[in-house]
């Protein structure tokens, strides 16, 4: 039995007829953006909308290598040489080392960092504030070579581009949070929509009979990413995230689509947690394991620092009904034989709290944290045999 | 919780759907316990404040009403002005107050140490203590009977649609609203969604595209734009303001109102004005009232000769400034408007020519009317006299600088304005009348701006800017 009140509702056309036609056309216009409008228009159009304004401008910055990143044939992108921060500065090779970086070896041992802005240091810290900086000693010399939003597939890239001909004996590659997702992305925007400051293209690797191959974009597409249609078809081919794109045509331009899909993204999210997806993958563990190879070749030692947002860090409130992806990483990894050094436990035994040690983005971490764990980093470098420090 | 949240309409779609399946005994008790967690959501704590002055309140109306000795009914009263002006005047204007005393002393040469108060201010406070307030002062003047039922006065008090940023209702249009039933009508709430959805566009759009990308910037460094930049945000600025407090009063009213309840008015375009006496006629209505009548009429009004009427004018409007906000840009900015106002009525007085009705005299009065009102407005918006210098002086300097780009939103946001008030304007004449539009028509078009607002609203929302007051 309906009351009164629902029964009134219920006749609206009659009660309040602007109401019902509101809500009528209303939900005609959310139907017809989500099942007609996608085959109305081409990809070009919809990349002109799913860009905005901000991402457009620093486009146009990067091609014009005035960003902090600067266009690489290899890598996607890399640190910009010379570059003065308010913070912190890039030497000539673009490292962000506490003291420049040189190619001439001497009696030091070398290790250097590899990894994504959580290595390299971000905004937040000076040149001699970041991990690394806390391993340079009169025995020893650290060279930062992180970029931001790496992944580890890039580092791998940087070290067969870049970093060999440093000879380093130990290499520290930062695994972060989400070491999985970038592997299978190749242009930025489409996996982190908001990330409007770094719209670049990267290369990733495909598994094929247990091989790496490496796809890499042309960056010359950059010039013309929103009309080239070659662009679009390689990222429909090759970017796992390209779906992404594909259901913002559908559901980015009504409100009620949008919010029930970005609903339904948040219940997937958490989801693939409760199911503890992302704690490892075929495709990380061969990029890892060709690291490790390579290096090996050259006489390199490669450590694998596993590091922890905040939210890893703490795990309390409705994580901790979760299972616990990081240990369950650290676990992982550490079964298929990698050096891997656990930057959690070394936080938490620290006795810090999260935002002592942690940025507002709850992701980057503040100078305290990389004292910690450059500190963890020396204690585990100097139980290796092999590298007397 | 900011009225344009998704918090704010699942908070209220709640409400809406588990009131009209109540009794009225029950309504009330609904309204009171969401008003009273409505409030909570900013601050728990200062719950207690609108409590006290809600009891306060409530036997001084009795005790008024059960006395007809006139020394002890100023008394009852005394206790509500003291109450009510002691909370408002230690929360909001202790720190103002302590502060001036201490520069005033350190210009004569003398330098006590500065105490640190730190208080916070609460959400709300010169509005709903100013509600409580006109109750006791109704009562007084034997304008309203005092109300039988606390669960009444209370809701009366904290009725969460205009708890924190009016209007201010008195309690003689509210209270008999709460003891009569009310029954669910589909033309209020259709004319209820339409004055939300309206509040909602000139808030979110309006008010915030041109806080954040033309006002707030060209206003926190005025020394390194353009003098025409600098009036561009002037005039954004009488926009924003406008766009920002009328569109809360607008949802204010739209949530009473299917809730079925009725609110007073406003605002009624008060950028068609053609003098100043007029500006206030149409802005900020309720605010008005109550200063003209417990404030203006209570100093004497204009029957204690005309320089006291000046003097008068001039008290009430200062103390309007004031009661915007604790810093003496405010009382300079109540005070100009004071000036301005007697300037009016002492040529009306004096100088008794008729300007003839011919539409380039109205169209100057109005232009002139409205410059004088936006100049007034920097000193509004400054953060000190200096701020306020500086920005005057470039305006009329004509000195180069920067520039605003004057992007497709900015000029949505400013010919949304202009349709309101050309809206207005239309209205004022009738011409609207003539012409029904079809439900459908205005339904699309509803659909359409819902759309639009989801698209082009900034992702930075700024709070309402009367809420600090």
């Amino acid at each position: 039995m309906l009351s009164p009140f629902l029964k009134q509702i219920l006749s609206m056309k009659a009660l309040a007829p602007e109401v019902y036609f509101t809500l009528a056309i209303w939900f005609f216009c959310e139907m017809f953006a989500v099942f007609i409008l996608p085959f109305c228009f081409s990809d070009a159009f919809f990349m002109s909308l799913y860009m905005d304004d901000k991402a457009k401008i620093s486009t146009a910055r990067f091609l014009n290598n005035e960003n902090a990143n600067i266009p690489d044939s290899i890598t996607g992108w890399f640190n910009k040489p010379n570059e003065k921060r308010k913070h912190w500065v890039t030497d000539q090779y673009g490292s962000r080392s506490a003291n420049p970086a040189v190619i001439e070896r001497n009696n030091k041992t070398r290790v250097i960092f590899l990894g994504s802005s959580m290595v390299n240091g971000g905004e937040g810290v000076a040149n001699n504030e970041t991990m690394s900086a806390y391993l340079d000693s009169e025995t020893r010399e650290a060279f930062n070579f992180a970029s931001m939003s790496y992944s580890v597939d890039q580092s791998l890239l940087t070290y067969r581009s870049k970093i060999k001909l440093f000879e380093p004996d130990i290499l520290v590659v930062g695994i972060d949070p989400t070491p999985i997702t970038g592997l299978y992305n190749h242009y930025i925007p489409f996996k982190i929509p908001e990330e409007t400051s770094m719209p670049y293209l990267k290369p990733r690797f495909k598994l094929r009979d247990d091989e790496l191959v490496e796809i890499r974009p042309n960056q010359n597409w950059l010039k013309s990413y929103l009309t080239n249609d070659e662009f679009h078809h390689f990222l429909k081919k090759n970017d796992a995230y390209f779906r992404d794109f594909e259901q913002f045509q559908s559901f980015g331009f009504t409100p009620i689509a949008q919010g029930l899909f970005a609903l339904f993204k948040r219940v997937r999210s958490f989801v693939s947690y409760y199911y503890a997806e992302g704690v490892s993958d075929p495709l990380l563990e061969k990029v890892m394991d060709t690291f490790v190879m390579e290096a090996a070749q050259e006489g390199t030692k490669v450590y694998f620092a596993i590091l922890p947002n905040q939210r890893m860090y703490s795990w309390s409130g409705i994580w901790q009904f979760f299972p616990d992806v990081y240990q369950l990483r650290v676990n992982a990894l550490g079964l298929e034989g990698f050096n891997t050094i656990d930057i959690r436990q070394t936080l938490i035994d620290s006795g810090y709290s999260g935002n002592e040690l942690f940025h507002d983005d709850e992701w980057h971490y503040r100078r305290l944290a990389n004292e910690i764990i450059g500190e963890a980093i020396k204690v585990e470098l100097n139980k290796s045999e092999n590298v007397k420090l | 919780m900011n009225f344009a949240s998704i918090q704010y309409l699942t908070f209220f779609c709640c409400v809406f759907f588990t009131y009209w399946h109540l009794s009225r005994k029950y309504q009330n008790i609904l309204l009171l316990l969401a008003s009273w967690f409505f409030y909570a959501c900013w601050d728990w704590r200062f719950l207690s404040l609108i409590l006290v002055s809600t009891l306060i309140d409530f036997v001084v109306g009795k005790q008024i009403h059960g006395s007809n000795i006139r020394s002890i009914r100023r008394a009852w009263l005394g206790l509500s002005v003291l109450v009510n002006l002691s909370i408002l005047f230690y929360f909001k204007y202790a720190d103002f107050f302590v502060g001036s005393f201490i520069e005033l002393c350190n210009t004569l040469g003398f330098y006590p140490s500065q105490p640190t108060l730190d208080i916070i201010l609460p959400v709300g406070i010169s509005f709903y203590t100013f509600q409580s307030l006109s109750y006791s002062f109704d009562i007084y003047k034997k304008e309203l009977k005092p109300s039988h039922s606390l669960l009444d006065f209370a809701t009366f008090v904290a009725f969460f649609p205009q708890l924190v940023a009016g209007p201010i209702v008195r309690a003689k249009e509210f209270v008999h609203q709460l003891s009569t039933d009310r029954q669910f009508n589909g033309d209020d709430f259709q004319r209820g969604l339409k004055r939300f959805l309206l509040g909602l566009f000139k808030k979110a759009f309006i008010a915030d595209t041109l806080a954040i990308y033309l006002v707030d910037p060209v206003f926190a460094a005025p020394e390194q734009y353009s003098s025409a930049t600098l009036w561009l945000a002037m005039f954004g600025y009488a926009v924003q303001i406008y766009a920002d407090f009328s569109g809360y009063t607008n949802m204010a009213i739209g949530s009473a109102l299917m809730l079925g309840f009725s609110l007073p008015e406003n605002f009624n375009f008060p950028y068609l004005a053609t003098n100043i006496s007029d500006f206030w006629r149409r802005w900020h209505m309720t605010m008005s009232r109550f200063f003209r009548d417990y404030v203006y009429i209570a100093l004497g009004g204009n029957q204690k000769g005309e320089a006291r009427t000046y003097v008068n004018q001039l008290t009430t409007t200062m103390v309007s400034g004031l009661w915007h906000g604790a810093a003496w840009t405010f009382v300079a900015w109540g005070g100009i408007h004071g000036i301005l106002t007697s300037s009016l009525q002492f040529k009306n007085r004096h100088f008794k020519f008729k300007m003839p009705k011919i539409w380039v005299v109205t169209l100057a009065a109005w232009a002139f009317t409205q410059l004088l009102v936006c100049l007034a407005w920097v000193l509004f918006r400054a953060n000190d006299f200096d701020h306020a210098r500086v920005y005057l002086q470039r305006l009329f300097s004509n000195e180069s600088g920067d520039s605003i780009v004057m992007t497709v939103l900015i000029l949505c946001a400013f010919l949304s304005f202009g349709v309101d008030h050309l809206y207005g304007w239309l209205k004022e004449r009738g011409v609207l009348h003539r012409y029904e539009i079809p439900s459908l028509v205005k339904g699309g078009a509803y659909a359409l701006i819902i759309i639009f607002m989801f698209h082009s609203i900034p992702k930075e929302a700024t709070p309402f800017i009367y809420f600090q007051f």
